[in-house]
């Protein structure tokens, strides 16, 4: 864990809620967008965030110090999502007033381009439903581990760490999460639809 | 293993940059005698391009800045303060 993490801990753990504060403010959006991204819904996205920052706050005592901080809290939050998922009984309805403001993938900080309102084309809306439904045809956890991987830049070894699998294991996941995407894909709108002719 | 499903094990690490230069030469001489699974190959390129212009709903400003006071709201309902 970096000294700096390591010392937010300790002050947390003595109670100081400046520091669990600080804590939230540096992974917020992480984890908001992680949960939102396996999930599809704002609002779940908001409550799971916010109860992984709970469980966070209640265990850290019990959280192994030579453990990453930043996996640990992605353990909690995938966990968290993935039960969440299985718990569904349906999926979420994406309205297209979700798009109102949109964020390039990857934007995690907050930093890159932001588009404020923007007048979707309706092919470029009809492609964010395909591709949310195409999501939806992978496990709660391949979908975890694609997310982690496509969307938030977590590299496979930090994948494996936090779902305490191999490399390897990430590796064949990520493989039939694209392959039943593909599948997907394919199945609805062809390959010249992949290919970018939405027409 | 064949060599086709040799092949298709190394999509993955071919995808996600972890192909080793031995593998690589494989692969590459494979996919030049095997339409089938250079296709296969090809569609998975498509479907990952494809997944890239996934775009996200983003939240205001306020949603940020107001996220603390939600969060520490809910906690003292639950008595973690």
């Amino acid at each position: 864990m970096e000294e700096n993490e390591q010392n937010i801990v300790d002050r947390i753990c003595q109670g100081n809620k400046e520091a669990f504060q600080e804590l939230v403010e540096r992974y917020k959006k992480k984890i908001y967008f992680l949960a939102y991204d396996i999930l599809g819904d704002h609002h779940e996205a908001e409550d799971i965030s916010q109860e992984v920052f709970i469980k966070v706050f209640r265990s850290l005592k019990n959280f192994r110090r030579h453990s990453k901080m930043s996996s640990w809290i992605y353990q909690i939050t995938t966990n968290s999502c993935i039960d969440a998922l299985r718990k569904r009984k349906s999926k979420p309805k994406i309205s297209l007033g979700d798009f109102n403001h949109i964020s390039i993938k990857n934007n995690v900080e907050g930093g890159s381009t932001r588009i404020q309102n923007p007048e979707l084309s309706a092919d470029a809306s009809i492609m964010q439903r395909r591709i949310q439904n195409a999501l939806y045809e992978v496990t709660p956890r391949e979908r975890a581990v694609f997310m982690m991987r496509h969307y938030n830049d977590l590299e496979i070894k930090e994948i494996a760490e936090v779902l305490n699998v191999s490399s390897g294991t990430v590796k064949s996941m990520l493989f039939r999460a694209l392959n039943k995407l593909r599948k997907e894909l394919s199945i609805h709108r062809g390959r010249s639809a992949m290919e970018g002719n939405y027409e | 293993m064949s060599d086709c499903k040799k092949c298709r094990t190394l999509f993955s690490d071919l995808l996600y940059g972890e192909l080793e230069s031995g593998q690589k030469q494989f692969l590459e001489n494979h996919l030049q005698d095997c339409p089938k699974c250079k296709s296969e190959l090809d569609e998975l390129t498509a479907a990952v391009r494809f997944m890239e212009g996934r775009i996200r709903p983003e939240q205001g400003q306020s949603f940020w800045d107001d996220y603390w006071c939600r969060l520490t709201k809910r906690m003292k309902k639950r008595k973690c303060f």
